[in-house]
């Protein structure tokens, strides 16, 4: 983590110095996720995920390893294994079927003034004769159980690589050859974990976290992937199409150092999306269905984009497509209307 | 390459984000091993030898925490009283849930549910 920590600040520095006009939106966490300020949520009771990629054996690592990240946020999260007997106990022994109860009963039964949905959307996996690498994309979204409203969503991706340590050498290299051959095998437990956690990192802390409703004011620095421009709302190319390069998932932009490694998606584009085959999801929520773009933010259910220091919510179709323009050569999309931050962006 | 410079400033955005906003902070809690033993109490708990482990990385954690004066992390007293009770000793059980139950308020009524399917009272 150090080491890809001083690689990121080496390229933004040699980036910065470059000059080129990429602007950075500022924004509070309290203006960021104002929902879970205005609700604060004590307690949280996570729901069995729900997969919709290929992997099925997976699954439930990502519902054991979701309670320390969420109570290190500082919420009391309900025992998952006691909650699955309780369950059990009611018959309801299909994960779907308890995804379909109403969070209302659910606040009933639990009292939980929040119920997490966890969607696991992506599954890649790459080799080569030295490496394999595992990747995973999860949606987490919130819901307020006394009114049913979703107080936060977020995205998370996260990767797994194994095998050859690029930051060996040569010598490494062939060590390293020798080992993979024996053992490339990724760990679920440990992946699962990497993503849960930096996908709650992003929660603001709940009542026994030590920055409890401080983090309020914490500001949070997110490039824009957007441009605001005579009231339309430009990207570029890849935000539209990805780069359309054929074949499987190895990613373009990743360190090949072994471990475990993730990232909040924020509208980042930093894996030219080859991880995502598609960018739209469908999210199940307290009985409905929602389509939703990943690289979007949502606000009651409604898609932004963070650009120049504004949310900048878009046209949605009803079935939750987000329809883009083309004008000589420039992608845009449809403004529907723009919620100015407080705090002032940065260029 | 413009594109890969993009690439790599949103990621080192990222990465200042959290490397700078929030100093390291000690955990709340102790944990243990516990994501680890959890994890596969779940996939395999009817696994006597996973059980008796993830019942002492349990205990381990209870001992640890008290001993360092730490609140216990959520759900860990009940998820001891629940192997307690899986292994027939349902009278220490009971105090864990209520330890859970003391400990965290957010799970009165869920701790209550539990032990009047359990023992029958409320």
């Amino acid at each position: 983590m150090k080491r890809l920590l001083s690689i990121g600040f080496l390229t933004l520095t040699a980036f910065l110095l470059t000059g080129c006009g990429q602007t950075i939106s500022q924004v509070s966490k309290g203006e960021f996720y104002p929902k879970v300020y205005a609700h604060q949520p004590k307690s949280i009771l996570v729901l069995p995920a729900r997969n919709t990629t290929t992997s099925v054996d997976a699954t439930d690592h990502f519902r054991y390893t979701i309670t320390k990240p969420l109570a290190e946020q500082g919420y009391y999260v309900f025992p998952v294994h006691l909650v699955d007997a309780f369950f059990k106990s009611e018959n309801l022994t299909d994960p779907e079927m308890v995804r379909q109860i109403p969070v209302k009963k659910l606040k009933e039964i639990f009292d939980a003034d929040a119920v997490l949905y966890v969607d696991i959307n992506t599954w890649d996996t790459g080799y080569t004769v030295f490496s394999s690498n595992v990747d995973v994309g999860l949606s987490f979204s919130l819901v307020d159980t006394k009114t049913g409203e979703e107080i936060w969503q977020n995205n998370a991706y996260a990767y797994s690589y194994q095998g050859l340590d690029g930051n060996n050498g040569l010598a490494g290299l062939i060590v390293s050859a020798i080992a993979t051959a024996i053992n490339t095998g990724t760990d679920y437990t440990a992946l699962a974990y990497t993503a849960n956690n930096v996908g709650s990192r992003q929660l603001p802390q709940g009542v026994y976290g030590r920055a409890y409703q401080k983090d309020m004011e914490e500001k949070i620095a997110i490039l824009d992937s957007a441009r605001l421009e005579n009231g339309k709302l430009y990207v570029d190319e890849y935000f539209i199409s990805g780069i359309k390069t054929e074949g499987k998932v190895p990613l373009k932009v990743r360190q090949y150092q072994k471990g475990y490694f993730a990232f909040p998606v924020n509208n980042l584009n930093f894996f030219q999306h080859n991880g995502y085959s598609n960018y739209y999801v469908t999210q199940e929520i307290n009985g409905k269905k929602f389509l939703r773009n990943r690289f979007f933010q949502y606000e009651n259910g409604f898609p932004y984009l963070l650009a120049n220091g504004k949310k900048v919510f878009v046209f949605a179709e009803s079935d939750g497509t987000i329809p883009h323009s083309e004008e000589n050569g420039k992608y845009y999309f449809q403004i529907d209307h723009i919620v100015d931050l407080k705090t002032q962006p940065k260029s | 390459m413009i594109h890969v410079k993009h690439v790599i400033v949103s990621l080192s955005a990222a990465l200042l984000l959290a490397g700078c906003a929030n100093t390291p902070q000690p955990p709340l809690y102790s944990w243990g091993d516990y994501v680890k033993s959890s994890t596969r109490y779940g996939m395999d708990g009817h696994n006597k030898e996973v059980l008796e482990q993830h019942s002492a990385e349990l205990k381990k954690i209870i001992d640890e925490s008290e001993m360092n004066k730490q609140k216990v992390a959520p759900g860990i007293y009940a998820e001891y009283g629940q192997i307690l009770y899986e292994t027939g000793k349902k009278e220490d059980a009971k105090r864990y849930f209520m330890l859970e139950q003391t400990t965290y308020p957010e799970s009165a009524i869920f701790m209550s549910q539990i032990m009047k399917k359990l023992y029958g009272e409320g």
